[in-house]
């Protein structure tokens, strides 16, 4: 019985849609490359065509990701929240360590991004602004691990979201 | 069209992505969607409704020392590494380090002390 259950399982991922578009794309990629073959295109050029589509793809996503939190699909409301001792369901507290860490990722990645529009290239991060970071992460953890009482750590003694006490 | 314009635009791209996000994480923290209550108080219920000093302490320290470091970033020349020639961002003052570090040890400090 499990036996056929697997053989129809096997049989229909080998004849579902993934295969299909799968397929598809290969077929499309191996398309495009003799086109460009053909038409005399160098290595440069596919260099070009590919960091395209990847950007492309990660341009798709990022805006994919900013759509779907300006349109309240992804809510923010629990970003710099701790979730509630009592009931995990609930949002608990802000917290002051999570609060530091979001203003140190904006301002320290918007200058990244600023400098390497302006000087044309990728920047290095120096060691004390790693270590700023290390500062911030680390004063996150030794928090967490202080306000973790020693029962719900780990969510053993929770059911249904509730503590047991 | 090369690879440096097409990540030139990606660069730009990113840094406008992440503009909007900090606009829009901005603009809910206002509008009170983004949950921000009892960020300067104390989670024991004994001591519920109470602002901690270490917890205001810590907020300033953080805001004087991103507001500081973004400011002379943003004010002087890009530096450069003098080996790789390659750009760098700009050092954190030892004075805003020793600051950050002081404002988080005395924050986690009050916090164990009150356990």
């Amino acid at each position: 019985m499990a036996n056929s259950n697997a053989n129809a399982d096997i049989r229909n991922m080998l004849l579902g849609p993934g295969v299909l578009f799968v397929v598809a794309f290969v077929a499309i990629v191996v398309g495009v490359a003799y086109w460009a073959i053909s038409a005399g295109a160098n290595a440069t050029h596919i260099s070009i065509a590919g960091f395209t589509a990847f950007s492309v793809i990660i341009v798709a996503f990022a805006a994919a990701v900013l759509w779907k939190i300006v349109n309240g699909e992804v809510r923010l409301a629990g970003l710099i929240s701790e979730p509630d001792e009592d009931d995990e369901t609930k949002m608990g507290k802000a917290s002051l360590s999570r609060f530091q860490f979001l203003i140190f990722t904006f301002v320290i990645a918007g200058l990244f991004l600023m400098l390497s529009i302006e000087t044309g290239g990728f920047v290095e991060i120096p060691a004390n602004v790693l270590g700023l970071l290390g500062i911030s992460g680390g004063s996150f953890i030794v928090s967490k691990a202080v306000g973790t009482k020693p029962d719900g750590g780990d969510g053993a003694n929770r059911v249904r979201g509730k503590r047991v006490r | 069209m090369q690879n440096s314009d097409i990540a030139f635009l990606l660069q730009v791209f990113m840094l406008a992505w992440l503009a909007v996000l900090a606009a829009v994480v901005t603009i809910q923290a206002l509008r009170g969607d983004l949950h921000m209550g009892g960020m300067l108080r104390a989670r024991d219920r004994s001591r519920r409704g109470r602002i901690d000093p270490e917890r205001v302490a810590m907020l300033f320290v953080t805001v004087a020392v991103m507001g500081g470091y973004a400011l002379s970033a943003l004010a002087g020349e890009p530096s450069f590494n003098e080996q790789s020639g390659r750009a760098r961002l700009p050092d954190i003052p030892e004075m805003l380090l020793a600051l950050l570090a002081g404002g988080n040890a005395t924050y986690l400090a009050g916090k164990i002390s009150r356990r």
